[in-house]
């Protein structure tokens, strides 16, 4: 059918997207609110997925090629599931954090990157665990019942995942509001003053990394939905990288700014693919090109932005009050 | 025991300089490792120093430009591989020039040297006084450009630099190393860490840019055209690159990405050995090197005992777990000062969020 | 005699060779404004930063209303009743003047994410509240017409009220004032010196380190003098003024 189809292309580009969305509110929190430098986001993105996978396929024995995984003997509902994959991630993070929160960003930014890369690891090295390099596939999409009955399951997914949004970006709207976002600000902008002026610095960098780490582990739950099979080597540091681009692009403290970030990221990304899908006779190195032509891009905009327009394209919303 | 005897062996042993207690410590470890591990240990370690002196080359040039810019540069891994690959282009006979391989290595070391001091002129003079994430997140911009600029002009399919690589030569105990890869490694190691030294005790600007690393503004206010110094250490800094990403490129296959995988085990080395400090750099470099192997051979261990199951593709962890813990315990590194230590930590200083608007 | 609202005892802080603050000892009287002096390096503004729990003191006490606060972070300093402002201004840049305000405030509902929970409904409310307090104290300081504007934009003036509102914000007991003058006009100077002296009178103690000796001697009740990081002698304005010790510690620096 026709609108199958075109749900399907649609759901190509707004789901990922979306997800990107998720992922890079779940940073904003941390870096666009509270400056503070996650290069980890990869990691907490895996395990989240991977929590999901492995709950929501239950326990998987080895079996000729494949390692087996551990789960569950009982596959947990989807729900459940995502709540356990968002603790998990969250968790992870706290336990991150509370060593490395008193660096400076830069040393912060390569403790992360160098503990989301061990995470990678372990996701790769422990077969027995996940799967390794082998995906763990078959992980279910939600409201099978409706698509049994004639729903496209991409449509169904696309609904979902744009909810979840939905109430992510309320949620983290919300809380910024609060007197707890604005000392976060003041985290962000100076923290030993921030200090004389009261605030519990050290607890409020815990909160918002764990905060935003749960919220991209949610991100992971709903990407291994997606794409129904995992793999650790999709996540890499340069999954991490296209959060901060996002984030940085779009608009750092800023909701508004980071999902203009991901639709017009996921764009450049979904129109490559798309060019390669029906230019039938494009080479396969030809394509590549694109990828490569397309990180130039991203690179260069990248540094021109750290230079000219560092606020991002969205900026932050100045706080005003009604006057009386 | 009596706690007067107690007091006095713990007086008489803070006494003692730390680093006889580090190296004393390493040395146990060594030993232990050797009685637990036999050959394999001994094997470790000096293929740890051959990776390590990878490193070294490397964490030296990150280290002089993190000490004088006072940011982490993430693009130097892909220095690294613009150096390898400008060497290639020149040398190789099949897809590139055909010349003397000589030869490219000193074009890519011109080359790569004056990349640096482009980048620092068009980008990173301009983030100068944001703090040290912008031209962190800008430096991670130029890497993406380098790697795909490579990747559009030579393909990421893996290259060999024209050198020949004669076969392993055996050094008795069954230990056996290759005298091209890694003896080279290790030689050129050596000389470029005289080079430095010589560079940054005897010549004045050695001297002026370890006084820059140490006070910029004491240090302008002294006299010292410090732009010119910041510049001549980007070339510096790109020419270290340059060797360093060539030396990779005969030990192992040349990819766009090689530079930026090593990116990490250089950072390491620089953390642990103090950054700023160039030959805190080259020990840094060392360690690393020695940790990831001689960590290989107790995450085999780990592996038959199916403790762990990945065993030596854990490597990367071991070096990383130890600069981990080196910014958690000592983050200012073997050779870093007080001042430094109270630096890393986020509110020492009146930190400037990167995106400074 | 009333009891001291701050005692400092035998404080000692090194930094690598050198020792900033030796010995020092002193008290402050509640409800006064007292004044600290001394030649630079005298280590003042140190002393500041040890009682207000910026820095760790290596050895002595700080009492605060009789109670220790050595060796207490700065925000639990902060809620005991001590907030300190800094030398040079440490503005939030990318935040209104109104938000620099509201953040000093103390106790308010939905600072802790707790409150959730706890006290959901005061929140609101609680943040009108705050909106109120901070218009007053913008009137007070005569910051009004600036309040929704971002703090990096402020003059360095502006920025010396701003730091000064955000101390009364806080609701202290006891304010340390790390130069509250100095690099400001005349005119805006006598305003802040105004405003000290109303807040004085509404029960606050002051304590406040001051270079500019006419504005010290004409505004403060009781002046402490310190040198070489231990204090010097202390008395009303009269005798300080004409101590020979004080002449020439200054003169001899």
């Amino acid at each position: 059918m026709v609108l199958d189809y075109l749900v399907l292309q649609l759901a190509n580009y707004v789901i990922p997207a979306t997800i990107l969305v998720i992922l890079a509110l779940g940073l904003d929190l941390q870096w666009g609110k509270t400056g503070l430098f996650n290069a980890g986001v990869a990691a907490f993105f895996g395990v989240g997925a991977y929590t999901f996978a492995m709950l929501t396929t239950g326990f998987f024995p080895a079996s000729g090629t494949y390692p087996g995984h551990w789960g569950p003997s009982v596959p947990f509902d989807l729900v459940p599931a995502t709540l356990v994959a968002m603790a998990v991630a969250g968790a992870l993070g706290v336990l991150v954090a509370v060593p490395t929160l008193r660096l400076r960003a830069d040393y912060l930014a390569i403790a992360t990157l160098a503990l989301a890369e061990i995470v990678r690891l372990i996701l790769k090295n422990e077969r027995r665990v996940t799967g390794g390099d082998t995906a763990i596939s078959l992980i279910p999409r939600p409201f099978d019942a409706f698509v049994a009955r004639g729903w496209t399951s991409d449509g169904v997914l696309m609904l979902v995942v744009a909810a979840v949004a939905v109430v992510i970006l309320v949620i983290t709207e919300r809380l910024t509001a609060l007197p707890w976002g604005r000392s976060l600000k003041a985290v962000r902008e100076d923290e030993e003053a921030a200090q004389a002026l009261g605030k519990d610095t050290f607890r409020l960098k815990l909160t918002s990394f764990g905060i935003g780490c749960a919220i991209m582990g949610l991100a992971g739950a709903l990407y291994a939905s997606f794409v129904g099979s995992l793999v650790p080597d999709s996540f890499t540091s340069r999954l991490t990288f296209t959060a901060f681009v996002v984030v940085i692009l779009g608009g750092s403290g800023n909701p508004r700014g980071v999902i203009l970030g991901a639709y017009v990221f996921s764009l450049l990304g979904w129109a490559t693919q798309q060019e390669r899908g029906n230019v039938a006779s494009i080479s396969e190195v030809l394509s590549l090109r694109l990828d490569y032509v397309n990180n130039i891009v991203v690179g260069i905009l990248l540094v021109l932005f750290i230079l000219y327009r560092p606020e991002g394209m969205i900026p932050e919303k100045r706080y005003v009050p009604k006057k009386k | 025991m009596k706690s007067e005897t107690l007091a006095g062996l713990l007086k008489a042993f803070n006494r003692i300089p730390w680093w006889v207690i580090l190296v004393g410590t390493l040395l146990d470890v060594v030993a232990i490792m050797g009685v637990l591990f036999g050959r394999f240990a001994l094997e470790a370690a000096i293929l740890g120093v051959a990776v390590g002196s990878v490193y070294v080359l490397g964490a030296s040039g990150l280290s002089l430009t993190y000490g004088i810019k006072k940011f982490a540069n993430f693009a130097h891994g892909d220095m690294m591989t613009v150096g390898a690959y400008v060497a290639f282009a020149v040398s190789d006979p099949i897809e590139g020039f055909g010349a003397n391989i000589f030869l490219g290595v000193a074009v890519a070391v011109l080359s790569v040297a004056l990349l640096g001091v482009f980048l620092e002129l068009s980008i990173f003079r301009r983030l100068e006084g944001r703090g040290p994430v912008a031209p962190l997140i800008a430096s991670v911009g130029v890497a993406l450009v380098l790697q795909n600029v490579v990747s559009l002009v030579f393909s990421s399919d893996p290259k060999h630099l024209p050198v020949s690589v004669g076969p392993d030569v055996s050094l008795g105990f069954g230990l056996s190393l290759n005298p091209v890869q890694d003896g080279l490694t290790i030689v050129v190691a050596i000389v470029l860490i005289v080079f430095l030294h010589v560079l940054l005790r005897y010549t004045t600007l050695g001297k002026a840019m370890r006084a820059c690393a140490d006070d910029l503004e004491l240090s302008r206010t002294s006299g010292i055209d410090t732009r010119n110094v910041i510049l001549w250490t980007w070339g510096i800094s790109g020419a270290l690159a340059a060797v360093a990403g060539v030396l990779i490129g005969i030990i192992v296959n040349l990819t766009p990405f090689v530079g930026f995988f090593l990116l990490l085990f250089i950072f390491a080395a620089v953390i642990i050995g103090g950054i700023g400090h160039p030959y805190g750099a080259m020990i840094g470099g060392l360690i690393v090197g020695v940790i990831q192997k001689l960590s290989s051979v107790v995450l085999t261990a780990l592996q038959a005992a199916h403790v762990l199951e990945g065993g030596s593709a854990y490597e990367p962890a071991g070096a990383f777990l130890a600069m981990i813990f080196v910014l958690l315990v000592r983050p200012e590194g073997i050779m870093g000062t007080h001042r430094e230590r109270l630096g890393a930590r986020s509110i020492a200083l009146r930190v400037r969020r990167a995106t400074a608007r | 005699m009333t009891e001291a609202i701050l005692q400092v005892r035998d404080i000692v802080k090194t930094f690598g060779g050198i020792r900033a603050v030796d010995r020092c000892s002193l008290s402050v009287q509640p409800e006064t404004v007292t004044g600290l002096i001394g030649p630079n390096g005298a280590g003042k503004s140190t002393l500041f930063n040890i009682v207000a729990g910026l820095y760790a003191a290596d050895e002595g006490e700080v009492d605060f209303l009789g109670q220790r606060i050595d060796g207490l972070p700065p925000y639990r300093i902060v809620h005991r009743g001590i907030v300190k402002t800094f030398q040079i201004p440490r503005e939030l840049r990318n935040m209104t003047v109104l938000e620099n305000l509201m953040i000093a405030a103390p106790g308010v509902a939905g600072d802790s994410l707790v409150d959730l929970v706890r006290r959901p409904f005061e929140i609101v409310a609680g943040e009108r509240e705050t909106v109120h307090r901070a218009e007053e104290v913008l009137g007070i300081v005569g910051l009004s017409h600036l309040r929704d504007e971002y703090a990096r934009n402020l003059s360095g003036g502006q920025k010396k009220l701003l730091e000064l509102a955000r101390a009364l914000m806080a609701g202290p007991r006891l304010l340390l004032l790390d130069e509250p003058v100095a690099g400001v006009n005349p005119t805006l100077a006598q305003k802040i010196l105004e405003v000290i002296e109303n807040l004085r009178r509404d029960g606050l103690t002051i304590f406040l380190i001051e270079h500019d000796m006419d504005v010290v001697m004409r505004r403060c009740g009781w002046i402490i003098v310190m040198h070489q990081g231990r204090t010097l002698v202390e008395g009303v304005p009269d005798d300080i003024r004409r101590d020979a010790s004080v002449i020439e510690a200054y003169l001899g620096g």
